[in-house]
């Protein structure tokens, strides 16, 4: 009994050893589907509402069959619509995975009493890469847009006469991460308010991960913006976050 | 004549219908889609729709081919008829289907068109398909930034060697990963390193370009490159980690990813919390030259001495030990010694307390958790083998094991300081300090002292047959080496593995670099501690022919009088003297502590033996 103190503080030290090395797991708070289980329920009798979380302009460029586009900011009264029907199972999808942080919808849509709701597993992305088709209603052509690196832009911003940085991230990320002096038009509202972006100079498009800024480049050049260049890999790598894979 | 006039009537027929069906066509307006060919340009004048398009690689194809869905002209024009949608993939399936899942297709709606520009003027590229790669990505991708750097930059300036985009990236299948499956990282990983590997693995490449040829065995070396090879790519860095994908530059250039400006970056992708000088690891150690450190130089040369001499002095002294007692067994078997006097069982039943029940029980987990390191360990330090990668699957994977490996870690570190606490009051008895020399170097302490170095002559002079074999007391120099050695390889494995365990709290203290020590260290020192375990101590005691196939006292705690005065008669003969005998005899162990005894210690001993087969097995073939 007089070695009782000493082994539990001895196994005190090896529980607090072994506590640095067990590494944190996160929770599944959705339900997914999966690619292939989509299409199985859209070719069922009761085929779900497949709803777009990202902008009209992407929408437009390419889509699932049959899906509508309800942007990740959408208004309240949009989500109610959506909630409306109890009975239709609504399939929410983005370009890549959703998540409650980053798509208001998928959480008031959970807050709200929602219909039977699923998030697509990989969005878009893995939509295509399971090999089923998609729809174009209007394709936007991709322009000649350098995509540059950090050390450029923060280069090209001490120049005499900086171009202006458009933040194309959503209002959501630019609250937290803010990007001084520029511009921000989120994605979902390009088409509306690409008029107020001065012609007299040139731009440089800033999105979240470098997935979404060719298109609105090649818009923008379209509408007559000078876009020179783009922010390779995005608003994060202006903002890093540790990266996963890591030895702990 | 008949036969002219035949032929006549059937032109005549053949040419009034003909005629209808003419007129007909041109009297309900409708055309077919087969005559739009020509007609387009009628409409879509100018260039590159004329002349430039019937030069193209397209040019023997008619506009149909290409824009399908237009069944009538009327209908195109007043715009109710729109062609489909192209799909290059009707003729270019092959590439087509795999373009449809890769990177640029999935994640950003790249079609074929946008690559491949001004499609109606589309000409056959003069020179080779990978220098027209690189210019066709530059029209995305910054020339400044990717092309005139590292590969790319060498390539444009004529060494074919060097990579350009499409050798890493492929042309129409670079993989579309998902950044959030682990899965995929893994294999966005592989891909890349693999790449890196098919080049730099290439001695006769590498001595062209006066690049080192052993860089990729030198990563090998490494904690990253051992859980790479083991099959684990999702837990380490690969090349392209520390390397990036573009920024392939000298370290001197300040461009580079690996520049010293840049190289703290690099490691907090995976590490956090770490000292600015645990940059100075290195990623690609060299240990056979003292040029890139001569600290890793040293060490090394220091483990080989210490590997080389410890296992030539045991196994020589195990050999001449095997040899002389198999010798003086055959020669009593024959009849040429006379037979050893049996002592007759004096106190039947009873035996002598040679280990407490702790110490036995600190045995037990000492064996356990040295197995468990064993079999967690050595598949990251011999990962090219088979074995290994079932090894570590067994245990769950390389994060698992690593699990594993560090519970049974933290269990020996536990064993280590409570041993060393037991010392202590064995030396200090009531923390009283008067006498400790005479109880450090007495019969009972384990620490070597004058009568080990007589000891060892005296076995070497049995062995040679130039005299009997020394009288031992309650330890003998090769049990006080077993266990010096634990305290050893404690101090230098558990030292190396909490620098290996804890690396950015070590920057702290030391520079990056001691973590390419301690990994060496760590290995060569488990290499030793194993095979002199599993080979001179499994010997001593339990392999030598008089003890074979088990010596099981460590496990009951006790043994047999006789095997006392045969083996230890000092000690016999001072616990005679001393009057202490008889209260340290108690009753011989009962069955089931038998048989639980001699099946634990057959089996750690099977499992090492098998263990040690697989270690050597590594060591000669891989």
């Amino acid at each position: 009994m007089k070695r009782l103190p000493g082994l539990i503080a001895l196994f005190s030290v090896m529980l607090i050893f072994l506590g640095c090395s067990f590494p944190s797991q996160e929770r599944q708070r959705e339900n997914v589907l999966t690619a292939s289980e989509l299409q199985t329920m859209l070719r069922g009798e009761n085929p779900p509402r497949v709803i777009y979380t990202g902008s009209l302009l992407e929408w437009r460029d390419v889509h699932i069959p049959h899906s509508r586009c309800v942007p990740c900011d959408a208004p309240e009264e949009a989500i109610r619509l959506l909630a409306e029907d109890r009975k239709t199972t609504l399939v929410l999808y983005g370009n890549g995975s959703l998540a409650r942080e980053t798509c208001p919808v998928l959480a008031k849509l959970n807050r709200e009493g929602k219909p039977p709701l699923y998030a697509l597993s990989g969005g878009l992305a893995a939509w295509k890469r399971s090999g089923f088709t998609t729809v174009s209603e209007e394709r936007i052509p991709r322009l000649a847009v350098p995509g540059i690196s950090m050390e450029t832009l923060r280069a090209y911003t001490k120049k005499g006469k900086a171009p202006l940085i458009l933040d194309i991230r959503s209002a959501l990320t630019v609250r937290t991460r803010p990007i001084p002096n520029a511009l921000n038009i989120p994605m979902t509202r390009l088409h509306e308010y690409y008029g107020d972006i001065p012609l007299d100079r040139s731009v440089i498009v800033v999105d979240e991960d470098g997935t979404r800024d060719l298109l609105a480049a090649s818009y923008l050049l379209r509408k007559g913006v000078s876009v020179t260049a783009r922010l390779r890999g995005g608003g994060v790598t202006l903002f890093p976050a540790k990266a996963e894979g890591g030895s702990r | 004549m008949k036969k002219g006039i035949f032929t006549q009537i059937l032109c005549i027929i053949f040419m009034t219908g003909l005629l209808f069906v003419t007129l007909a066509w041109a009297e309900s307006g409708e055309e077919g889609p087969g005559e739009g060919d020509f007609r387009c340009q009628n409409c879509h004048r100018g260039e590159p729709f004329e002349a430039a398009f019937f030069r193209s690689v397209h040019g023997n194809n008619g506009c149909l081919s290409c824009h399908q869905g237009i069944t009538s002209r009327e209908k195109h024009m007043t715009g109710e008829e729109k062609p489909q949608r192209l799909s290059c993939g009707a003729c270019h399936g092959d590439i087509s289907g795999r373009y449809e899942k890769s990177y640029h297709a999935v994640y950003q709606n790249i079609t074929c068109q946008d690559c491949h520009r001004n499609i109606h003027d589309l000409r056959k590229k003069e020179g080779d398909t990978r220098g027209n790669a690189i210019r066709t990505c530059m029209g995305c991708h910054s020339y400044a930034e990717y092309a005139a750097l590292g590969h790319t930059g060498k390539f444009l300036k004529g060494n074919r060697d060097a990579a350009s985009c499409s050798d890493c990236h492929g042309i129409h299948d670079m993989p579309a990963y998902d950044p959030a499956s682990p899965r995929d990282r893994a294999a966005r990983r592989i891909s890349s390193t693999e790449k890196c590997r098919s080049c730099h693995d290439n001695p006769a490449l590498a001595k062209r370009n006066h690049l080192s040829a052993s860089v990729i065995e030198r990563y090998g070396e490494t904690y990253h490159g051992k859980v790479y090879n083991v099959g684990y790519p999702e837990l380490v860095a690969g090349c392209a980690d520390c390397h990036t994908g573009h920024n392939i530059l000298p370290p001197e250039d300040r461009r580079s990813a690996l520049a010293p400006v840049h190289l703290a970056e690099r490691c907090a992708q995976c590490h956090q919390g770490f000292h600015p000088r645990f940059a100075r690891y290195i990623g690609h150690p060299d240990y056979s030259t003292p040029k890139q450190s001569p600290t890793l130089f040293i060490t090394n040369i220091f483990m080989i001495a210490l590997l080389a001499g410890t296992f030539l002095f045991f196994w020589v002294h195990s050999l001449l030990w095997w040899r002389k007692v198999y010798s003086l067994t055959c020669r009593e078997r024959r009849g040429y010694l006379k037979p050893r006097a049996i002592i007759p069982e004096c106190d039947v039943g009873r035996q002598v307390q040679r280990f407490t029940l702790v110490e036995r029980g600190m045995h037990v987990v000492l064996i356990l958790s040295f197995f468990t390191l064993v079999m967690t360990g050595f598949p990251l330090k011999y990962h090219d083998t088979a074995w290994a990668k079932v090894l570590i699957g067994f245990f769950g994977g390389a994060d698992m094991a690593g699990i594993f490996h560090r519970i049974a870690a933290a269990v020996l570190i536990g064993l280590f300081l409570y041993t060393f606490w037991l010392s202590l009051r064995f030396l200090f008895p009531g923390w009283k300090a008067s006498g400790w020399l005479g109880r450090l170097l007495g019969p009972d302490s384990l620490c070597p002292n004058l009568k080990d170095l007589q000891d060892i002559k005296g076995m070497f002079l049995w062995f040679f047959n130039r005299g009997d074999m020394p009288q031992f007391d309650r330890w003998t120099y090769w049990e006080k080496f077993d266990f010096f050695a634990v305290f050893w390889g404690m101090t230098v494995i558990g030292g190396s593995g909490l620098t290996l365990w804890f690396p950015e709290a070590a920057s702290y203290v030391f520079p990056g670099w001691i973590v390419n020590v301690a990994a060496l260290v760590h290995s060569e020192e488990a290499f030793l501690a194993a095979i002199f375990i599993f080979t001179v101590h499994f010997f001593n005691n339990h392999l030598v022919p008089n003890k074979f196939p088990l010596e099981d006292n460590v496990f009951t705690g006790r043994y047999s009088v006789e095997a006392l005065r045969e083996e230890r008669p000092l000690e016999y003969e001072r616990l005679v003297r001393e009057g202490r005998l008889e209260e340290m005899k108690r009753p011989a162990p009962g069955m089931i502590t038998q048989f639980l005894s001699s099946a634990f210690g057959l089996s750690s001993l099977l499992l090492g033996l098998f263990l040690t087969g697989l270690i050597f097995w590594a060591v000669i073939f891989y």
